[in-house]
């Protein structure tokens, strides 16, 4: 035990280094994610009917495809088409077209639950598309979506790890370095998971305090 | 025993059992009652190990391996991972012995060297008409440098780079990748401007790439024997097949295979390998 | 730029090493199912000793990337004398993780059981063992059929990883074949084909199952 500790000490630096890493790519991440998300909603509830198969072909394909897979085909079979991105952009683009299709799922699932009638009222009040958008629709599908889009978010936080066969200098990586010089594996692996754990419990709890925030107007209600 | 109670046991064992000595993996008997050498391998380093296009394990390295099996009696069986998990499972006791790995002082702390079968000197792969000049360390610094990840050829070159701090120079950036053809295609494509590994593996990539014009540089850092490894838990493995080696060394068929698939034979050490340093 | 002949000599060993993909994802799949019951019941029935250890489970499982997991079992198992059982532990380590989402799936399930069917049961004289057997547990599983073969299509795309652990399925196949002849194009094009049609296989058996147990919905 004693050893574990002088590990995580001589190395805590290197350590911390790989978990701001993993921090800023999974913020960076979530972010790209969720703005592709965004679009592919308004795309699959386009009038235009190619926009929609080409979402839905999408859709399809990302859900069978491994995240790896996605990874090794922008990385190292990108550049045969044009597209040569460093190991973090490939990583960040990875991480949006993987998870941008079941982000834009949860946001299509929390709008299909507010009632059709609030929206009518809207525009009956004289309110833009703008406004029912705003006043009607994000307060409350923000709230009902948020559980589906946290699962997400920390789906998307642990697949950075994934990125470190890349070369990705985030916390999976630099525990590799510190594993082939301490050559204590199951120790330092056992305490990184404890890391992890710690960071995305943490980041769970934070959420939910969130949406229990958001959704306080339901439980003032009789 | 239930599923779930086996996962709290593993958790449990997560955070509790972190002083615990490793099981290791069989001794010499165990290996001999079951006929079976578990061998760990990452076959993706040509000549040393890879696959033919069936699919099957050969190289330098796995043929004195399979002849020394023979010789004792035993069936190979691989186990195919990156290399940055054979050394962790070897010492989690994965497997009974990894071939094609670097002699140094560090590991030979953890783990057991069966005398060695190569010497390895490391070199400097770029594209011709680029930034690399010369393949001394200075010439690479502040240059973008793939490198197979937790090999001795990064370490080297980790070592290298405080060096080049401590001159007041900029240090080379490593890419860490899992397999040599990773760090070709991302020199290639620019994504890194020089390569660090062994030379006859970097020849032979140069052979196989003549569409991208790459060339060897030069060497960097000393050399280094190369070894197989074998778990601290298994000495009298470690003895059988160092002993098989010096027989398959003493009767020529070594130097054959350098021949083969090096085209030069090496003077390889037999005593006292293991570096200070 | 594209090579038909690396494109077709990938084909053979990926289809081969799709037969481990898929007894991969079946093993850990079941894994998963077990796991799942089990911590979902001791969540909802185990008393405050049952529902802790169940939180402790699914937390752990969620807030850990499955690479860490991977690893931690592997070397773990190594520490319990089964050191060279590859298939096992990434098994485990897939399924144990799934278990976790299983949990979740299945105690939404079990929740919306009405307990009037419970205190039926009970009223008949069924012991408690009984009840979980033949009265929630198929009508939780019957009921939570999508979101169960969902998770179970993310079994199949969390495989790769195991090549971690030495087990060589098809994303692993592919690297090696692109290692020899540098064909990351044409090998990963196979590759991410042999998972779309796994997928495809996924769902549409899914879909076959779901309509199988419809009339016994409630």
């Amino acid at each position: 035990m004693h050893d574990t500790f002088e590990v995580f000490v001589e190395y805590g630096p290197l350590l911390l280094e790989g978990l701001y890493e993993t921090v800023l790519l999974t913020l960076a991440g979530a972010l790209c994610a969720f703005m592709a998300a965004m679009v592919l909603h308004a795309a699959a509830a386009s009038p235009w009917r190619p926009l929609r198969a080409v979402v839905r072909l999408y859709t399809e394909l990302i859900l069978g495809l491994p995240i790896l897979v996605l990874l090794y085909c922008i990385y190292f079979a990108g550049p045969g088409f044009g597209l040569r991105l460093s190991a973090v952009a490939s990583g960040l683009l990875t991480l949006t077209l993987y998870y941008s299709p079941y982000m834009a799922e949860a946001i299509r699932a929390a709008v299909a639950a507010i009632p059709s009638g609030q929206i009518e009222a809207g525009q009956t009040v004289g309110m833009g598309p703008f406004a029912v958008a705003r006043r009607i629709v994000l307060p409350q599908a923000g709230a009902l979506a948020l559980p589906a889009l946290v699962g997400l978010l920390i789906g998307l936080a642990k697949d950075t790890a994934i990125l470190s066969i890349v070369s990705v200098k985030e916390l999976s990586y630099m525990t590799k370095q510190v594993v082939s010089r301490s050559f204590m594996p199951f120790e330092v692996w056992a305490g990184v998971a404890l890391i992890y754990w710690v960071c995305l419990s943490t980041l769970d709890l934070a959420m939910r305090r969130l949406e229990r925030h958001l959704t306080r107007h339901r439980r003032l209600a009789p | 025993m239930n599923l779930k109670s086996l996962g709290i046991l593993a958790l449990a064992a997560v955070l509790g059992a972190g002083a615990a000595a490793p099981a290791g993996a069989a001794s010499l008997k165990d290996v001999k009652a079951k006929g079976v050498l578990v061998v760990g391998i990452d076959p993706t380093f040509s000549p040393f190990e890879f696959t033919d296009a069936s699919g099957k394990i050969v190289g330098y390295d796995p043929e004195i391996l399979e002849a020394a099996a023979k010789n004792l009696g035993l069936k190979v069986e691989y186990k195919v991972m990156p290399f940055s998990g054979i050394l962790p499972a070897l010492i989690a006791g994965g497997f009974d012995v990894t071939p094609t790995l670097n002699v140094t002082a560090e590991r030979a702390k953890r783990i057991d060297y069966v005398i060695p079968t190569s010497t390895s000197t490391n070199a400097v792969l770029a594209v011709k008409g680029g930034k690399v000049a010369a393949s001394d360390i200075g010439a690479l610094s502040g240059l973008t440098c793939a490198v197979k990840q937790t090999t001795q050829p990064e370490q080297m070159m980790q070592k290298l780079n405080k060096e080049l701090t401590a001159a007041g120079k900029k240090p080379v950036e490593l890419l860490g990748f899992e397999t040599i053809d990773q760090t070709v295609v991302a020199l290639a494509d620019g994504r890194a401007q020089c390569v660090v590994d062994d030379k006859s593996v970097l020849v032979e990539a140069v052979g196989k790439r003549k569409d991208l014009a790459l060339v060897v540089v030069g060497d960097i850092g000393g050399s280094t024997p190369i070894g197989w490894g074998v778990n601290k838990a298994d000495a009298d493995l470690t003895a059988a097949l160092s002993a098989e080696v010096a027989k398959l060394k003493a009767d020529g068929t070594i130097g054959k295979l350098q021949e083969k698939y090096f085209g030069y034979t090496m003077v390889v050490p037999e005593k006292d390998f293991i570096p200070a340093q | 730029m594209f090579r038909g002949e690396l494109f077709l000599e990938a084909v053979g060993p990926i289809a081969g090493a799709a037969i481990v993909t898929a007894e991969l994802t079946v093993a850990a799949g079941l894994i998963g199912l077990a796991a799942g019951a089990l911590a979902a019941m001791a969540q909802i029935g185990g008393g405050w000793g049952g529902a802790l250890a169940g939180r402790v489970y699914v937390s752990l499982m969620r807030g850990t990337p499955l690479y860490v997991q991977l690893l931690v079992v592997y070397f773990g198992l190594a520490f319990a004398g089964l050191s060279s059982q590859a298939f096992l532990a990434a098994a485990l380590a897939i399924g144990l993780n799934s278990g976790a989402y299983c949990a979740e799936i299945l105690r939404a399930g079990i929740l919306a059981i009405p307990p009037g069917q419970i205190e039926a049961a009970q009223a008949i004289g069924m012991g408690r063992l009984r009840i979980w057997q033949r009265v929630v547990l198929p009508q939780a599983f019957i009921a939570s059929l999508p979101p169960l073969t969902a998770e179970l299509t993310i079994v199949l795309k969390s495989t790769p990883l195991a090549s971690v652990v030495a087990v060589t399925e098809i994303t692993y196949t592919g690297v090696l074949i692109q290692s020899r002849n540098y064909s990351a194009i044409e090998v990963f094009a196979v590759v991410a084909l042999a998972y779309i049609a796994m997928a495809q296989v996924l769902l549409r058996g899914s879909r076959a199952l779901e309509r199988r147990f419809r009339p016994f919905r409630a």
